[in-house]
């Protein structure tokens, strides 16, 4: 048995060292799936217009979509994106459609893969690819919806099965922009029109490209709704702040009803009921959590209380047997067995108790009166 | 109105004695919180007792009068010889100085 015991803890031990490693490497087995990067990783870059790139980016994990039809240099790079437009939006936000494929360079592999829509909505994913033979190419088709924000990146998509992060770049031509606020301009074309321009380094403007006029639009639009954001944050401030003036009011009404029940009490001289009052003071007197000191000193009176308790029958339960019986009150039992020769019992010893106890006070009093008697009994016992 | 009162100041009393075992028993429930502890179970052995004392009562065959008796004697047998004898003294003492 002392064998089993040992040999018992220590297949425990072991079980409990097997949990801990499969723990392990089932965290780290999440923490891989989080982070995992693909050798077929592609990270995407869309241009508004046509801006060359070296065919060497898409080697490389990096493609770039190009706008335009033109398969001759299309076929060169990782991908394209033929159209966009902002008439769509998705709870709220200004959304930029791109229409578009990812061209592959023979390798069948990426056929199937397909869009995830973070934070991108596609509507269409590689299910609609088509390869050409004549080239050995895949193309890929897609359409996203992308939401528009104030940065030069507007959003991110990810290509699967695999996580693959996808950067959208805005650039005007060939030099990348950051679309801050203090490089957009709204001013009237010859007709009175307002419209979108966009500053360059020296204060002049770009040359003006629909586009990314239409994009800005939509930047501009984003801003309005960071500021309708702003107006939601000021009214939920100002909702906070009534709140808590409401608070402040009740808590002051509180104190003012307490105030004048002191008051009422203090000018009250009815005593009616005064007398009730009192015995419920002595009633309700508390004498407080105790401890544990008090637990004990209170014990007597605790005793002296359960004297008076009645009779009711006892349960016990043997341990072990789980059996459990009942001790009835035994003079009620000896009654309905022997009748009333339980009651001359009862009286009988109930009278000679009691005359040990009288018998007890005469001798009390009769040792008090001999004067000559200093006797304190209370010292003997 | 006499019993009430009577409670009362047993209540009283109590909370006095509260009062005054109020710092130990903080004392021993910081420093030596087992004791406290062992107090307590202490008190619920005899609450538990307790509980079973109608019971032997009803078996002993002792009726509520001769219980009522019995403490009435024990209250006389531990303050009235007290008191007679402080009042002798008392006595006494007034008769030496009054040689």
């Amino acid at each position: 048995m002392k064998y089993f015991f040992k040999q018992y803890w220590r297949y425990i031990a072991m079980a409990l060292a097997f949990a801990t490693f499969n723990f392990l490497i089932n965290a780290c087995e999440v923490h891989a799936e989080g982070n995992f990067i693909s050798p077929a990783q592609f990270t995407f870059h869309f241009y508004p217009n046509g801006e060359t790139r070296s065919a060497a980016n898409c080697l490389y994990n990096t493609c770039t979509f190009m706008s335009g039809s033109d398969t001759t240099t299309i076929r060169s790079r990782g991908g394209y994106w033929t159209n966009y437009n902002t008439t769509h939006s998705f709870n709220g936000v200004t959304l930029v459609m791109f229409n578009g494929a990812i061209i592959s360079t023979g390798n069948t592999s990426i056929k199937n893969i397909s869009f995830l829509t973070n934070p991108c909505y596609f509507t269409q994913t590689t299910e609609f690819s088509y390869d050409d033979y004549s080239s050995n190419r895949q193309y890929n088709t897609f359409s996203a919806y992308c939401p528009i924000s104030n940065t030069d990146n507007i959003g991110s998509l990810s290509i699967g099965p695999n996580v693959q992060v996808v950067d959208i770049s805005l650039t005007d031509g060939i030099n990348a922009v950051s679309y801050s606020l203090s490089k957009i301009k709204i001013v009237q074309d010859t007709w009175g029109t307002e419209i979108i321009r966009l500053l360059n380094e020296n204060n002049g403007y770009w040359a003006t490209n629909q586009g990314i006029l239409t994009r800005l639009e939509a930047i501009l639009r984003q801003q309005l709704t960071n500021e309708d954001i702003i107006n939601g944050y000021l009214s939920t401030i100002q909702g906070l702040l009534q709140n808590s003036n409401s608070q402040a009011h009740s808590d002051a009404q509180a104190q003012k009803e307490a105030t004048e029940d002191i008051n009422d009490s203090i000018n009250n001289s009815n005593t009616d009921g005064g007398q009730t009052q009192a015995n419920d003071f002595f009633n309700n007197f508390d004498s407080g959590d105790t401890g544990s000191l008090m637990d004990l000193v209170s014990l007597p009176l605790d005793f002296l209380d359960s004297l008076n308790n009645t009779c009711s029958p006892i349960n016990i339960t043997i341990p072990y047997f789980n059996q459990s019986f009942q001790l009835p009150c035994l003079r009620a039992s000896l009654t309905e067995a022997f009748g009333g020769v339980v009651s001359i019992i009862v009286l009988v010893i109930n009278a000679l108790l009691c005359y040990r106890l009288i018998k007890g006070f005469i001798d009390i009093i009769h040792n008090l009166k001999d004067p000559n008697n200093d006797e304190i009994e209370v010292m003997d016992l | 109105m006499i019993n009430a009162l009577i409670k009362g100041i047993f209540n009283i009393v109590l909370g006095l004695v509260n009062l005054i075992l109020t710092p130990i028993n903080a004392l021993i429930l910081t420093f030596i919180p087992d004791l406290g502890n062992i107090f307590g179970i202490i008190r619920q052995f005899f609450t538990t007792c307790f509980t079973y004392i109608g019971w032997v009562r009803d078996a002993s065959f002792i009726e509520g009068y001769t219980i009522s008796l019995a403490i009435a004697y024990w209250t006389f047998k531990l303050t009235a010889p007290l008191a007679v004898s402080t009042i002798k003294l008392a006595v006494k003492w007034y008769n030496s100085l009054k040689v």
